[in-house]
């Protein structure tokens, strides 16, 4: 009994269109999180250990070099259990983008990542409007970049 | 002695309830696959020994391929 409650509250709280993301700052990340009201971001989860998600990287920094100006930001959110892992890939990347952690992975179990990459659009008044599961190249890029332009042009 | 094999009947019942209650299945989520992904857990990571292996199959079984997983490899979606 206890478990079915608990799986359907669990599922109340999972991410998707029309959630509202609130104040990410209670789940205990590591590293600067933008200010996310009057611009539309991009929340994407990954870890160094996923290779669709250091695949989407370079494209997340091509879309935010071309939209930062208009109010587009990205914020990079690592699951890595091993912090080192996750050092040792962005300094090789070196995103200008926003990185945080999620060390305890609170974050990730409150969202209910299923798909690792997991992204999500955020619109200007911090309600999730768009999801993603896994990369799928330049189809995931078409879609983004249409995406943002939407919610930019609102 | 009756009362006694009763006793044990229902501890070992209870016994039993409570071992799978609490133990077995553990959900490994997405997120949580960062071991599961290393280079050391992979199958394929000796290349002789996938030849090699790949060959004894195909002498034996007179079948080969479908070694290969779909996705990035780390088996995260």
């Amino acid at each position: 009994m206890l478990v079915l409650i608990g799986s359907v509250v669990a599922q109340a709280e999972a991410w998707g269109p029309e959630t509202e993301v609130g104040d990410l700052a209670a789940f205990d990340l590591a590293g600067d999180i933008p200010v996310m009201e009057g611009k539309v971001t991009l929340i994407d989860f990954w870890a160094s250990w996923c290779a669709p998600c250091k695949a989407a990287f370079p494209e997340m920094e091509n879309l935010y070099l071309k939209h930062k100006d208009a109010g587009f930001q990205v914020l990079a959110i690592s699951l890595d259990q091993k912090a080192k892992m996750m050092d040792s890939f962005l300094k090789r990347q070196k995103p200008s983008f926003a990185i945080a952690h999620d060390t305890k992975q609170l974050l990730a179990r409150s969202a209910e990542i299923q798909v690792m990459p997991s992204s999500f659009l955020v619109d200007k008044n911090g309600v999730v409007r768009y999801a993603h599961k896994g990369w799928h190249g330049d189809k995931s890029v078409k879609s983004l970049e249409k995406q943002i332009k939407t919610l930019l042009d609102e | 002695m009756k009362r006694i094999n009763a006793f044990s009947f229902r501890a070992w019942v209870i016994g039993a309830l409570f071992m799978a209650a609490f133990s077995g299945c553990a959900t490994v989520e997405p997120y949580q696959k960062g071991n599961l992904a290393d280079y050391t857990m992979r199958s394929d990571r000796d290349e002789l020994a996938s030849v090699m292996t790949s060959h004894i199959q195909f002498s034996r079984e007179a079948s080969t391929g479908g070694e290969g997983v779909g996705g990035g490899g780390c088996g995260c979606n």
